[in-house]
């Protein structure tokens, strides 16, 4: 049988590679290496096997130790009739700026996005896990959708499965939703642990930001005071974040559906005395 | 971070083990204090409600209680990603032995198959330190403590987490616990009233919330008696 | 006595491509199944939805692979499959014998017979779909007997559906069901 999206393994779990139990063809149509009863677990899933890497070099097999590719922190509020996601749309490599219109809000489906800091290209695979789902739930042809608080859930135990393998997936995700009247905020870290709450931030912003919303915030926003305090979270992550930049999306999700918006910039001051002549207090410096 | 990219002309010879990067590691403590106080006809558990990392809190409200039915719940701190999947898997459980025995789970069942499904990550341990909590068979309290690999021991006050160091003495003191040493076996259950066992919980949360940064924001209170489930909230200092 | 919309003969395989099944319906959702995972396997491998040509290919030479073991019976269902994709809009018909050819008119079934004479007499390069969902609507009364009733089962992916497989919506629907019913009945008057 054609193999089912691996990804998506019924017998291993979500996010994990493996065979599917669902729906297998005649076993006479496919040629299977011999394989001895005793080796063949039950499930069908392919038998133990000694990792060749580990044989090569007297080592343990290595997984994801550190991120390549990064985006720094998302943001994320709700108020009176939704939800907003912010981030820049920077991939940093290091310390370069090596992608910079990498956009790390996508839509899930109409009420649902997720945002992602942390290794792209791990968010990447995210993206195709959750963008198999919702093409499932499209050819189920009922009318359901994954809700927000059930695309939060299912993140949460693909990132947590990950951990258990040793094989992280490098992110901290937030999920913004709006479901039966009510907003869903949550997010995810790249260890499997996840809250909700009514603002969030990833990375910096929980330090920059956070303290901010939690000042600022109310649940009964309107739209404008919402992405007015958006706005002012973002740039204080933009002055003090060097890896982020002054190219932001801004995503919003209400019981009519869900709009990304297209980059914009935010305009900033850096006219101050100190910033103009940085090392008037630090003879030697340049 | 730069020189952690592979942009380097010069690699560490093999072996010299020069550390680039404080490893990855798949346990983070998020904090959080338990208390169960068990009494002759009742039960009180309490548990704060903040989850950090490091030195940043991440929520402030976030339940690490999970109430299976009247007369049976736990409470754990530690690691909040397994704590969540210590919950599910037990939940799960306590469903299927409801379809199969048609009855929920006593405490006392429950302590066993908590201790079991700890004892089965031996050797990759969830980081969570539970108490379990009810009534048991005769109606009376009961509290059950453990460690991450599933001892556990039925006793008659517990405190887990962040603050049991600075709870435990307190608890020590003021319910006075018979030796388990002494014989003929004592009654160990606490002989206070349900109001003063709740007022005893409560202060030692507002102590252990004055030192322990992990401790704060709220505490959710729950007071098993025959008649049910009652809730509670204390407020703690949110700095 | 049958619950409407319980015995569907049209299923979404992908957001681009629907399948029309005729036979055995068991056989039918099975073949669905297979389809919806070609699609699903060429975009996890390519990154892009699958090309019409390819999905009805890949489907004829599963249902060949039927026709070669003594211990198998062939499929018993002929699909039309719709795709619209980089290509255009695209229709196909997958029979059990492994044979695939593109139309761009097609019937399968009991009264495919009759059906087909009556595509031949459109003009489809002229035709709007949803002109199209009016003219199949009155074919499907014609071929069917008059006492015997049936149910209406209409898809399309068109512009008007974002490219997308969709149920068409229920008035449009009702719409071309009426429509059809009237100038059936106005054909008979006039004979």
């Amino acid at each position: 049988m054609l193999p089912r999206p691996q990804s998506h393994s019924a017998a291993l779990g979500p996010g994990c590679t493996g065979p599917s139990l669902a729906n297998p063809t005649p076993l006479g149509l496919e040629p299977r290496p011999v394989r001895h009863a005793s080796q063949a677990p039950a499930c069908g899933a392919e038998a133990f096997v000694v990792d060749p890497v580990a044989l090569a070099n007297g080592q343990p097999r290595k997984h994801t130790q550190y991120p390549y590719v990064t985006g720094t922190s998302v943001l994320g509020i709700t108020y009176k009739d939704g939800v907003l996601l912010a981030s820049d749309t920077l991939g940093a490599y290091g310390s370069t700026k090596r992608y910079k219109a990498f956009e790390r809000l996508r839509k899930v489906n109409d009420a649902c996005v997720v945002g992602a800091s942390g290794e792209l290209s791990d968010f990447q695979f995210i993206m195709r896990l959750l963008e198999e789902l919702s093409d499932d739930d499209f050819c189920m042809d009922d009318g359901h959708r994954l809700k927000p608080a059930e695309v939060h859930s299912y993140l949460t135990r693909v990132l947590y499965n990950r951990r258990n393998k040793m094989d992280p997936l490098w992110n901290s995700i937030v999920v913004g939703g709006f479901y039966a009247g009510k907003p869903f905020l949550g997010t995810v870290g790249m260890i499997g642990t996840s809250y909700t709450d009514a603002h969030l931030a990833t990375g910096f912003g929980n330090h920059l930001a956070r303290p901010l919303m939690r000042e600022k915030h109310r649940p009964d926003m309107s739209e404008e005071e919402a992405t007015a305090l958006m706005h002012e979270c973002l740039k204080v992550c933009y002055y003090r974040d060097k890896n982020s930049i002054n190219r932001f999306q801004l995503a919003k999700v209400t019981a009519d559906g869900v709009s990304v918006s297209e980059p914009f910039a935010l305009e900033t001051k850096w006219g101050y005395k100190l910033f103009q002549d940085p090392a008037a207090n630090a003879v030697g410096t340049w | 971070m730069a020189a952690s990219l592979p942009m380097r002309a010069t690699v560490p010879a093999a072996g010299s083990g020069v550390k680039q990067h404080a490893s990855w590691s798949p346990y983070d403590d998020n904090g959080g204090t338990v208390v169960a106080v068990a009494g002759d006809d009742y039960c009180v558990v309490a548990a704060s409600t903040r989850m950090s990392t490091g030195y940043s809190i991440l929520t402030r409200n976030k339940s690490k209680i999970l109430t299976f039915n009247p007369k049976c719940l736990i409470a754990s701190a530690g690691m909040q990603a397994d704590m969540e999947t210590l919950h599910k898997v037990l939940h799960s459980r306590h469903v299927t032995y409801q379809f199969n025995h048609r009855r929920p789970m006593g405490c006392q069942a429950m302590a066993q198959l908590l201790s079991n499904t700890l004892y089965h990550k031996r050797f990759f341990p969830y980081y969570t330190f539970n108490l379990c909590a009810g009534l048991d068979e005769q109606g009376r309290g009961a509290v059950y403590t453990y460690d991450a690999i599933g001892s556990y021991e039925r006793v008659g006050y517990g405190c887990q987490g962040s603050g049991k160091e600075l709870i435990q003495p307190v608890l020590d003191n003021q319910l006075k616990a018979a030796s388990p040493l002494v014989l003929p076996a004592q009654q160990w259950l606490s002989s206070l009233p349900l109001e003063q066992a709740v007022d005893l919980v409560k202060g030692a949360f507002v102590s252990a919330g004055e030192r322990d940064i992990y401790t704060g924001d709220d505490v959710e209170i729950l007071i098993l008696t025959k008649d049910g489930i009652r809730t509670d909230k204390l407020e703690l200092k949110r700095d | 006595m049958l619950e409407q919309h319980s015995n569907r003969r049209t299923f979404p395989v992908d957001r681009h491509a629907g399948l029309a099944v005729a036979g055995v319906a068991a056989d039918g959702r099975s073949i669905v199944g297979r389809a919806m995972a070609e699609a699903n396997n060429y975009k996890s491998t390519y990154g892009e939805p699958i090309p019409g040509h390819v999905l009805a290919e890949r489907l004829a030479s599963y249902v060949h692979l039927f026709n070669l073991y003594w211990a198998y019976r062939p499929y018993g269902v002929a699909s039309l499959l719709a795709v619209y994709a980089r290509e255009g809009p695209q229709l196909y018909l997958v029979e059990p014998s492994g044979t695939m050819h593109r139309y761009f008119g097609a019937a399968v079934g009991k009264g495919r017979q009759g059906a087909k004479n009556e595509i031949e007499k459109l003009k489809l390069e002229e035709m709007t779909c949803r002109e199209g969902i009016n003219a199949v609507a009155k074919i499907l009364h014609q071929v069917h007997d008059e006492e015997k009733g049936f149910e209406l089962e209409l898809a399309w992916i068109c512009e008007e559906s974002g490219k997308q497989f969709q149920r068409v919506p229920q008035q449009l629907a009702d719409e071309a069901d009426a429509a059809a019913k009237a100038a059936l009945e106005a054909e008979d008057m006039d004979d």
